[in-house]
């Protein structure tokens, strides 16, 4: 490992690594896979909560590992109310119709309303996964307000519907830095800077240029992407801070997705859990932290938060948070 | 007996200060305990734990407060003595205990479990389940698709004016009203829709000779709707949709299905007993109306002869099995000296009919 020559007189060692092995996660999807076959689908949160927990466990700072606390019955709970209200919604659309009568309102309303729900979950999501993530026993937090971000939102969903998608690279970054902004680990306190003007830009070139050599300089915006997620992150405790940057190269990113794409074609599938845990790994052996906070003099400020229903909604519908 | 100790660090959920701590397994109590450098002793009970593996390492943490921590270095096999004791009531680890063989033997019992029950369980629990819809629906699929599959331009509006005069003449056991159109049409074909429209078509009419023949026919058919045949095969199908879709995961074919059945509903090919089904409740038919009970076996006749020349749709979509023949054959024996009554009208219109 590479050794910080910037080192101030307070400054920390800091080496997150993840640790996961294919071999011991195939084994968990396999048995999760049957399981869920058995119970004909009851023991997916169960099976959810066992592989988050399997992945925090491997990812460990400075050899000490994440927790997931996250339970099956929590999420299996959340799960039954978004049925409620997945029902409920169809309910309403059904009435809707018959009382308009018009298939193309509807459809707007319908849309209106899954937007409009979004940054619902997402505030769920992240009070729920944060409160259930632990490091040292500290738990980590999300101190968002839900109005304010979506209010946020919407402004910005509005500006991108104007703008024809052009403002969705500031609707994405506000987004980012909005909910990044009000993490928390025990009392340490995070920052984002990320901004939609530079994300445009970047996105911007790389894509001309992917375009222009024909695909292969996706990779390396990828690696520019990677880079301005992890550049932009900071955490503070009061006049101490951790700054992160990446070590990843667009070379490295090309061999790590041709390799997962390869294992996956050949094994038809089965080497899927291996190529998630090679690229976990590679993600977080490409973070490196500098700072002068020190993580074991962290006092617990965060309250635990187990309404699971964010958190399955945005496993039902797919979306990628954090 | 010795109680296993292990040391290990301690995190009290109020700062991530560690602190070192030997941890003593009481099997018999239940209970594990450990000290604190400060001196203060601590006591959880098995059941109130949840064991976390990680890597070289095992998380030993209360369920009242998960922030509360022992962290533990051990070996494989140390985990396993700490597992044994503390995991006994996760499902997971107590399913993973089993072993490979175990495992996949379960599994595999669990898929032809699934197979099986899907093959022979699945097909009549869809068709009971027939008896709870409403006859509307019937009538909805019906309606709607009779318009796609029959061209109004090539009914044969006199013949069907006669065929209908011919039915009505007769008892059909019908709970819905019923209608009856002739097409023209060289296929050697008749079918039923769920909405009771009955479809004859004139390449079948020709080769028809006496009125029970066509009385036959007609309970034959009428028969299908009166069981609601093509419900039971629509729920069928669709259940068993149901089922693929759900493991593979794909819900919008299922309308797909329903669209595709419904298109086809006339070439459907009912299963094996719902059309031993409707040829018994067709020669009953036959009886009811006191017509001579050798005109099944001679509509099969009709049928079997054009199976040589030509393979007629009504015969790919209501296979004419041998067991189906014996089986008409012997129930015509019983009723071999039953004398037809003449029915002037109906021979009527029959003669309209074959015209």
């Amino acid at each position: 490992m590479e050794t910080n020559t910037l080192q101030t007189e307070n400054s920390q060692a800091y080496q997150l690594e993840f640790k996961g092995q294919g071999a011991e996660y195939f084994g968990i999807l396999i048995v999760n896979a049957i399981l869920i076959g058995i119970t004909f689908g009851i023991y997916y949160p169960w099976a959810r909560a066992k592989q988050l927990q399997y992945v925090y466990s491997h990812t460990t700072l400075n050899n000490e590992s994440f927790h997931f606390s996250g339970t099956g019955a929590e999420m299996f709970k959340g799960f039954i109310k978004l049925i409620g209200m997945y029902i409920l919604f169809l309910i309403v659309i059904v009435l809707f119709t018959q009382f308009v009568g018009s298939p193309i309102l509807t459809g707007i309303i319908v849309y209106l309303l899954l937007f409009a729900i979004i940054p619902i979950l997402i505030h769920g999501s992240l009070r729920y996964r944060m409160s259930r993530t632990s490091y040292r026993g500290i738990r980590f937090g999300y101190r968002g307000d839900r109005n304010e971000l979506a209010m946020q939102f919407f402004k910005d969903l509005l500006l991108s519907i104007v703008t024809l998608g052009v403002y969705s690279s500031w609707l994405q970054m506000n987004l980012r830095a909005y909910t990044h902004r009000h993490f928390r680990y025990g009392n340490v306190s995070f920052s984002n800077e990320a901004r939609g003007a530079d994300y445009f830009w970047m996105v911007l070139k790389g894509s001309l240029l992917t375009l222009v050599t024909l695909g292969i300089y996706s990779f390396w915006l990828q690696k520019d992407i990677f880079n301005y997620y992890i550049h932009n992150m900071k955490l503070a405790q009061g006049d101490q801070n951790i700054e992160f940057e990446s070590t990843a190269t667009g070379g490295a990113f090309f061999k790590l997705m041709l390799t997962n794409v390869l294992m996956i074609i050949f094994t038809l599938g089965i080497a899927k859990a291996w190529v998630d845990m090679r690229t976990l790994k590679f993600v977080f052996s490409n973070i490196r932290m500098k700072g002068d906070i020190d993580l074991t003099a962290i006092s617990q400020t965060e309250e635990e938060y187990k309404d699971a229903l964010g958190e399955d909604a945005v496993d039902f519908f797919n979306i990628d948070i954090i | 007996m010795e109680q296993p100790q292990f040391n290990g660090l301690y995190f009290d959920g109020q700062s991530s200060q560690a602190q070192p701590v030997t941890l003593i397994l009481h099997e018999q109590q239940q209970i594990l305990y450990f000290q604190l450098p400060s001196g203060q002793t601590q006591q959880w009970d098995f059941a109130d734990t949840a064991v976390f593996d990680g890597p070289g390492q095992l998380e030993i943490r209360s369920k009242s407060d998960s922030a509360v921590i022992i962290r533990l270095e051990l070996s494989k096999a140390q985990k396993q003595v700490i597992h044994r004791q503390l995991s006994r009531n996760n499902w997971h680890f107590r399913f993973a205990q089993l072993g490979l063989v175990k495992i996949i033997i379960i599994a595999l019992l669990f898929f032809s479990g699934l197979i099986a029950s899907y093959f022979w369980l699945l097909p009549p629990l869809a068709e009971k389940a027939v008896d709870w819809l409403p006859n509307s629906i019937d009538q909805q699929i019906g309606d709607t698709f009779f318009a796609s599959i029959v061209d109004q331009q090539t009914i044969d509006q006199q013949r069907s004016v006669a065929l209908n005069n011919f039915a009505a003449e007769l008892k059909l056991r019908n709970q819905i009203p019923l209608h009856f159109n002739v097409v023209r049409s060289s296929d050697v074909n008749a079918f039923a829709l769920p909405n009771g429209e009955i479809v004859v078509y004139t390449g079948l009419l020709r080769h028809i000779k006496t009125p029970a023949q066509l009385v036959a026919l007609l309970g034959h058919e009428v028969s299908h709707v009166n069981e609601r045949h093509s419900m039971k095969l629509l729920s069928r199908n669709l259940a068993g949709y149901m089922v693929i879709s759900l493991l593979i995961g794909d819900v919008s074919g299922i309308t797909a299905v329903l669209t595709d059945n419904a298109q086809q509903l006339q070439q459907l090919s009912y299963s094996r007993s719902n059309e031993q089904q409707a040829d018994e409740l067709g020669f009953q038919i036959l009886l009811d109306n006191k017509q001579a009970p050798k005109g099944m076996s001679e509509l099969f006749g009709i049928l079997k002869k054009q199976e040589f020349t030509q393979i007629p749709e009504l015969l790919s979509s209501h296979p004419l099995t041998n067991s189906r023949i014996a089986n008409i054959q012997k129930k015509q024996a019983r009723f071999a000296n039953r004398q037809p009554e003449p029915n002037q009208k109906l021979e009527q219109w029959f003669e309209v009919l074959v015209k």
